[in-house]
């Protein structure tokens, strides 16, 4: 009786995230006709310059491969001018704030230059929103582990091949890191038993480590692709000549694929404060939440978008902001923001302004708390942080009751 | 809309009674009418503000800014003295309505309430201004709409600090209470309170503990109104003060009108 009522329900709300899904798929076909040719890569030499400049100027970024070579030289440089992989730093700027929530959960990790080392198709920028629920453990696992595995998984996917040439098989990639960071996730609830209580969640009885996960919104931006793995209700848009494209869909229990493959699982989804699966979770993936397996899965959605011209930028964001600004909003915002700050800056200069956590020891909290990781504070893009920045201000003036959580990623061929 | 002020604008803040435990209330009658004087000054700097022709000076505002968070720390010293002789008094108010005691965190409003405060003001304002900056206009207007990347910054770092500090001083509280029933509290119950000496320093001793639960709340709600001042330009802090001034005011008006203190003046017919 129950299943039934469900079932009607879900139908109800199906239209609008059918129509989301077709919307994706006809913008997805368009994507793959209008592919961009450029072959792009940084120029060896513009790299080393700029590696020498960095490396006395900032603190290595956590994660970065000491010792790696530079990528070697790629396919020629089309004389049109830079290519996007032209530069030698992702544009970006990020907003994480608990905005009303008085925990904070959300985590975001940014790692330039990831694949450094293990492949030579130009240089590949790692961007992650987690947004924990539980507690913030998972999300933080994630922050913390989620690149080193997508790069473990590339290197396995590429390894054999002549030097990965040819674009890897992200889609594979990204469901073997998504599946190993799940697997440490639920490796570490399960070793929990006894001992000291190593996280917040524990201290609660009985302790249920296993009930705790994460969303996890994963962006690849290459020099030619942009590749997106979600698993979650975070999400990722595209801005490409003023429209906003979702390169995600949120997985809600009530999507009706979603609540199919709940069902065909033998789980449940029940309307208790919104869809949730066996009631519980407002999610239908994620990593973690062992209990709720294998209702809930960690098994991303991947798309791999074909960069374009009039790309202008790409969104990653915590439902905090997704819940009380629309896509097109955002994207309005995002250009707003850049129009305001002239064309993009050139590499090198202009990066004050971006909201992060104290420095590692500044209240106790220590590095290893950090609510943005990867990257320096100093490295950030004005017109990207402005943008996160007005976002992320937006949606707590719109009374998002989470935590906030926003990366806007710069997309456009800097002005040569 | 500001509640009616019963006494004539003074201009001097400092004419406040002595404190002491029964005249609290007095007091605490002569502040609020205070705070309707510093909401108006408040009012009228920001809408001076606005006018291009005499831009206000930045030292003026700081001083009126000042002035207000003078009162504010007058306040919580006349409620400690008061606190000092009588803790209880305290935690009953008399003087506040039973709408405002609702709200009420470890006598007095809730720290992390400024911050909530400062985003919905600031979120307020900033809507007012999106469609303009959205149209090709800029987004500097002085207020708390145009909150920079470092203020949202101090005060996301100050709301994570006053949160923990809520935590530590809620534990207290729960120390302070839990110590109701000790060994000694069920032996004199058991003698059905009858060691009236007794009782009294028991109770003296644990009321005290509660006592020191209210200097600390009471310094961190001081101190956080301090700190998010700190963090804006003070042409941001008065529109940050007067919503502080605004919200407690109506509130207080609201919550006597409920419990029928407002009977002398009825609503318009």
């Amino acid at each position: 009786m129950a299943a039934e009522i469900c079932r009607e329900e879900a139908a109800k709300s199906m239209p609008a995230a059918a129509a989301g899904a077709t919307a994706i798929a006809r913008r997805r076909r368009r994507v793959e006709g209008f592919r961009f040719a450029a072959g792009s890569l940084e120029p060896p030499q513009e790299d080393a310059d700029a590696g020498v400049a960095r490396c006395g100027k900032r603190q290595r970024v956590a994660g970065a491969r000491a010792g790696a070579g530079a990528a070697t030289a790629g396919p020629c440089r089309p004389s049109a001018g830079a290519g996007f992989g032209s530069r030698w730093w992702p544009r970006y700027g990020v907003t994480s704030v608990f905005g009303r929530r008085r925990e904070m959960e959300d985590a975001v990790s940014i790692r330039p230059d990831f694949l450094r080392g293990s492949t030579s198709s130009g240089k590949h920028h790692f961007f992650g929103v987690f947004d924990g629920h539980g507690c913030s453990h998972v999300a933080r696992m994630c922050q913390d582990r989620m690149h080193e595995l997508v790069v473990d998984a590339y290197k396995k996917a590429v390894s054999g091949k002549e030097a990965a040439a040819a674009a890897p098989a992200w889609k594979d990639v990204m469901e073997k890191g998504f599946a190993r960071m799940d697997d440490e996730a639920t490796i570490w609830a399960k070793s929990r038993t006894g001992g000291e209580p190593a996280c917040r969640c524990e201290l609660q009885t009985p302790a249920r480590c296993d009930h705790v996960g994460s969303t996890a919104v994963v962006a690849v931006v290459g020099p030619n692709r942009v590749v997106v793995a979600n698993s979650g209700d975070s999400r990722a848009v595209l801005c490409r000549a003023g429209v906003p494209v979702p390169l995600s869909v949120d997985h809600k229990p009530d999507r009706p694929d979603e609540l199919e493959r709940i069902k065909a699982a033998g789980g449940r989804v029940i309307y208790w404060d919104g869809a949730r699966v066996l009631g519980v979770l407002a999610m239908s993936r994620a990593i973690g939440d062992g209990y709720l397996k294998p209702y809930v899965t960690s098994e991303p959605e991947v798309t791999v978008t074909e960069r374009a011209d009039d790309d202008e930028c790409l969104i990653l964001a915590s439902d905090g902001l997704w819940d009380v600004v629309t896509n097109e909003m955002a994207c309005e915002v995002v250009r707003a923001c850049f129009r305001s700050n002239g064309p993009p800056s050139p590499p090198g200069c202009s990066r004050p302004k971006a909201v992060l956590p104290p420095p590692a020891g500044a209240s106790g909290g220590g590095g290893g708390d950090a609510v943005v990781k990867g990257v320096d504070k100093a490295e950030s893009d004005k017109a990207c942080a402005d943008a996160a920045l007005l976002l992320a201000k937006l949606a707590i003036a719109r009374r998002s009751a989470d935590n906030v959580s926003v990366v806007i990623v710069d997309l456009r061929r800097p002005v040569p | 809309m500001p509640p009616p002020s019963p006494h004539p604008p003074h201009r001097n803040g400092n004419h406040v009674p002595a404190p002491s435990g029964e005249s609290f209330a007095k007091f605490f009658e002569c502040w609020i009418s205070e705070q309707s004087r510093d909401l108006a000054a408040l009012r009228s700097a920001a809408s001076a503000a606005t006018n291009p022709a005499a831009p206000p000076d930045d030292a003026e505002l700081r001083r009126l800014v000042d002035r207000v968070l003078g009162h504010y720390e007058h306040y919580y010293r006349t409620k400690s003295a008061a606190a000092s002789t009588d803790v209880l008094r305290m935690f009953s108010p008399s003087w506040t309505s039973t709408t405002e005691n609702l709200y009420l965190w470890c006598g007095g409003w809730r720290p992390t309430a400024a911050l909530h405060l400062l985003y919905s003001k600031s979120g307020a304002q900033l809507e007012t201004q999106l469609p303009v900056f959205l149209a090709g206009g800029g987004l500097g207007t002085g207020d708390l709409g145009d909150l920079s990347a470092e203020q949202l910054q101090a005060a996301d770092q100050l709301q994570r600090i006053t949160i923990s500090k809520e935590r530590e001083i809620e534990n207290a509280a729960a120390s302070a209470q839990e110590s109701l029933a000790t060994v000694k509290m069920v032996e004199l119950a058991g003698g059905g309170g009858v060691d009236a000496e007794g009782m009294e320093m028991e109770m003296r001793s644990k009321a005290d503990g509660m006592r020191r639960v209210l200097e600390m709340a009471d310094g961190l709600r001081l101190e956080t109104m301090r700190e998010v001042v700190a963090l804006l330009r003070p042409s941001q802090a008065v529109h940050f003060l007067i919503a502080a001034a605004e919200l407690h005011l109506a509130v207080h008006e609201f919550g006597r009108r409920k419990d029928g203190d407002g009977a002398a003046s009825p609503p318009p017919a």
